[in-house]
């Protein structure tokens, strides 16, 4: 049996999510539930559960303040983690970019499923995603690293050091300044999200490239050339919006 | 040979009256005055009385006297004296078509207005405009125009006609170098009716555009129609730029109709008029004539003459297209003076000069995509920003939006005449709903609402999961329908609290009891501005009574007080002093606008209804013994 906790400040929703654990992970047993921020650092301390379903709005504070609180008094945290999120846009981005679990609120059953199969697979939680999100968040959102998840592990990056990704049906290859390719088991459209505000731009339905690497651009043959001397499509409707963050970002 | 240049208006700093040869003594005094003065803040007033009262007449003199009040005011910070010089600088600048300095000076003054000066509408106009004119003049006409729409968007707003006049004037210039002449004639022809209303001094200027595009046309009696009523109107000028300007005009009409005699006499009269005010532009345009016509009577040596003087002024004033010009016609002449050395050297030159200009087109083509694009980026930020609004906080944004735009509505139609008030509220109005769109309250309620309905199916509680959501689709619509409007009936609003505040009991499970009362003088059918309370309302759940762990109350209570309405707002929660305290120590994940948001609508609820009566809308925050008392005063109709 897998030693679940529920930490939720809405007994409903709780009693649902519950519900839901039963049906598609009946091997999950809720040892403790939790509502207030005191409550759920008192029980995950002396219970030690295997997994804990987290929410981020709670009674006299978030679950970032448990975490927090949690850490101070027993060190990094053993227990794999789910966050669950209703609106908040800023911790729902900290969590892609440090590669940790969220469920959204209502819960999708679909993506829980894959949230359990996941914390089957890997039974700990990764020490480097944690800190990054520590990081991200006590950084207000202005974090340059990013953590990429592979099958052998999670890789730290920092964004600057990223030349440019490319897709691969749902796998995203992400190519390092010292040419070192990381294969991820994500769309390229996650990172495109993640990384817009951070310089880069998709020039290709394939590729996304970081624009401070960008060496030339060929008006003719619709190219640029990376510092990588890498070559790299442009797609024609691309073509403006390219010059100009090039222009944007020389100035 | 090519038609007439059409011409701008600069945008003079003082109006051009006042001005004399009878102020000469004036001066005078004031240079001695100047001399003696101590005090800077009175040397600065008077070399910018001094640059005034010369306007131009003297180009080097208003260099002089500008350039001393610019340092002085420039060390001081007296910004209005400084934008003042700036203003005589960058003209004088553009007169001797030196567009790279002009355009330094006057972006200069467009950030001092519009960071220090934001009242000084007028002044910021005539930056515009003068930013206008310098990219006009150097064919980048697209950036032209944003510049004149810009100014023109104020003047319009503002009804500053002689601003209008001017940007119209400029706006009708462009549209001529475009080619697009209809337009020009429409624009100019509006200008030119609005300048004989307000006995405007630079129509003459106007009739002398309109006259130019008519030749453009062929139309050559309606040119000469327009030059003589621009004659009759330029008499009493002493604009030596626009006499100028009208001579070479005149002088094209009777070349263009064989007078030649009439032609070199009018041309010359031009060149008197532009060396007074060293006029580079004119007078590149006089000589290329004047050698245009030597070269048809036949006198080439004469012609040749002229043609060099032009070159040599194309090169000062460094424009492309005037190079170009001059390197050809020269090229033509040394042809047919048999001097083939000289014709081959200038036609290379005006082979390579074609080239360039060639490319300066492509690149003003450039302009123009980039212009296009940061344009359609602006119109897709702005859908974005709409989709956000949409997608996250759509029934709060969109109330608070539109009931925005009916007040600004409302307050146009009262106060007509007060436009300059009016840009103002329209400006706050522009940072309100920007605030409005991060309103981040609410959402997270309406995900929690639909969560909960998820569970109770996941329970298998089909009652409930009926019951709650037919609850939270009322509140969905009383908030949809409320949005729309900018007043709405005070029953309406009630039956909105109770029904948001039954959701959150049986969410909550019960953790708190709420009662509604209001006293005798509060009427259902009284109209409200909607959706102020129930934020308040949620402030005193989520920060008042959760925090607390044990069962609470709240209670509402309204009434009317001095024809306004009472809400207060009663809690036994945590209180909002102690409520604060606690959030210093914890992660912060984002700040709630919604006390600020409500502030700033009283504040502009106060503005639109309640000026005339005296009377103050009111939010008041006060912990008690047991909790925390709210006090919301707002007008009603």
């Amino acid at each position: 049996m897998i030693k679940t906790i529920l930490i939720e400040d809405d007994e409903i929703l709780r009693k649902g999510l519950q519900q839901m654990l039963q049906l598609y992970a009946p091997h999950f047993e809720i040892i403790a539930e939790a509502d207030t921020v005191t409550s759920a650092v008192e029980k995950l301390s002396t219970l030690q559960p295997d997994v804990v379903f987290l929410d981020i709005m709670l009674v006299g504070g978030t679950g970032f303040d448990v975490l927090k609180q949690y850490q101070e008094k027993n060190g990094f945290p053993k227990f794999q983690l789910v966050f669950i999120t209703a609106f908040e846009e800023y911790a729902t981005k900290a969590f892609r970019m440090s590669a940790l679990d969220y469920l959204l609120k209502p819960i999708d059953p679909d993506e829980l499923k894959e949230v359990i199969a996941k914390i089957e697979k890997n039974k700990s939680l990764h020490q480097q995603s944690f800190e990054l999100l520590v990081d991200q968040l006590s950084k207000q959102n202005n974090s340059k690293k990013i953590a990429l998840t592979t099958a052998e592990g999670i890789h730290i990056v920092l964004v600057d050091e990223i030349v440019y990704a490319q897709a691969d049906n749902n796998y995203t290859t992400i190519v390092l300044k010292n040419k070192k390719q990381i294969i991820v088991s994500k769309p390229l459209k996650e990172y495109e999200d993640l990384l817009a505000d951070k310089g880069f731009l998709r020039i290709h339905q394939s590729y996304l490239i970081n624009i401070h690497y960008v060496q030339f651009f060929d008006k003719i043959e619709h190219t640029v050339q990376l510092n990588t001397n890498d070559i790299l499509p442009v797609a024609s409707r691309k073509k403006d919006i390219l010059l100009q963050t090039i222009a944007r970002i020389t100035n | 040979m090519q038609s007439t240049k059409i011409y701008i208006l600069i945008f003079l700093l003082f109006s051009i009256f006042g001005y004399s040869q009878g102020d000469v003594s004036s001066i005078e005094n004031l240079k001695k005055q100047l001399e003696v003065e101590k005090n800077e803040a009175n040397q600065t007033k008077i070399a910018l009385q001094i640059a005034e009262k010369i306007n131009y007449s003297n180009i080097d003199e208003v260099v002089l006297y500008a350039q001393k009040a610019y340092n002085l005011a420039k060390k001081n910070s007296w910004y209005n004296n400084q934008v003042k010089a700036i203003q005589f600088l960058g003209n004088t600048s553009i007169i001797k078509g030196n567009y790279k300095q002009a355009n330094t000076f006057f972006t200069e003054a467009k950030e001092i207005f519009e960071n220090q000066l934001p009242k000084e509408y007028e002044g910021l106009i005539k930056t515009l405009g003068s930013l206008g004119i310098i990219a006009s003049e150097q064919n980048n006409y697209n950036k032209a125009l944003a510049y004149y729409y810009q100014g023109k968007k104020i003047a319009d707003k503002m009804q500053l006609t002689k601003m209008q006049i001017n940007l119209n004037n400029n706006i009708g210039v462009i549209y001529k170098s475009t080619n697009r002449l209809n337009d020009a004639l429409k624009i100019l022809n509006e200008t030119q009716i609005l300048q004989e209303k307000t006995k405007d001094v630079n129509r003459g200027i106007t009739l002398t555009n309109i006259a130019t595009i008519y030749e453009q046309l062929k139309q050559y009696s309606q040119q000469k129609k327009y030059l003589d009523l621009a004659n009759s109107a330029l008499k009493s000028s002493n604009d030596y730029r626009a006499i100028g300007e009208w001579n070479n005009n005149i002088g094209s009409y009777y070349f263009k109709t064989n007078d030649l005699a009439n032609a070199e006499k009018h041309w010359n009269e031009a060149l008197i008029n532009f060396s007074k005010i060293d006029d580079q532009f004119g007078s590149f345009d006089t000589y290329f004539y004047l050698s245009t016509l030597k070269k048809t009577q036949n006198q080439i040596d004469a012609s040749l003459e002229f043609a060099t003087k032009a070159k040599e002024l194309a090169n000062t004033i460094n424009v492309l297209e005037h190079k170009t010009k001059a390197e050809k016609l020269l090229s033509e002449l040394y042809e047919i003076n048999k001097n083939p050395t000289q014709a081959l050297l200038h036609s290379k030159n005006y082979q390579v000069l074609k080239d360039s200009l060639v490319v300066q087109e492509n690149i003003q083509k450039l302009t123009e995509t980039e212009m296009n694009f940061a344009f359609e980026k602006e119109k897709i930020q702005h859908q974005e920003a709409i989709d956000k609004a949409n997608n996250k906080q759509w029934f709060w944004a969109l109330g608070l939006l539109i009931s925005l735009l009916m007040f600004g509505l409302l307050y146009l139609q009262k106060k007509k005449q007060q436009q300059k008030q009016q840009l103002e509220l329209e400006n706050q109005l522009l940072d309100y709903k920007q605030k409005a769109l991060h309103l981040q309250m609410n959402p997270h309620f309406l995900f929690n609402c639909l969560a909960a309905i998820s569970s109770y199916i996941m329970q298998n509680e089909k009652e409930a999961a009926a019951k709650y959501l037919a609850m939270f689709s009322k509140l969905m619509r009383f908030t949809l329908e409320s949005s729309k409007e900018n007043w709405i009936t005070l029953d309406k609003e009630l039956a909105s609290l109770n029904q948001y505040l039954t959701l959150e009991q049986l969410r909550l499970k019960n953790i708190f009891e709420f009662k509604i009362e209001k006293t005798a003088s509060v009427e259902d059918d009284m109209l409200v501005p909607p959706m102020l309370i129930q934020p308040l309302v949620e402030n005193a759940i989520i920060h008042g009574i959760l925090p607390k762990q044990a069962k609470g109350k709240i209670d509402l209570h309204f009434e009317v007080k001095n024809n306004q309405l009472q809400v207060t707002i009663i809690d036994d929660g945590i209180g909002i002093e102690n409520s604060m305290k606690e959030k210093e120590n914890q992660v912060e994940l984002h700040k709630s606008l919604a006390l600020n948001i409500i502030k700033e609508r009283l504040e502009m609820l106060q503005k639109n209804n309640l000026e005339v009566s005296g009377q103050k809308t009111k939010l008041e925050y006060k912990q008690t013994n047991s909790g925390t008392t709210v006090v919301l005063v707002v007008p009603i109709k």
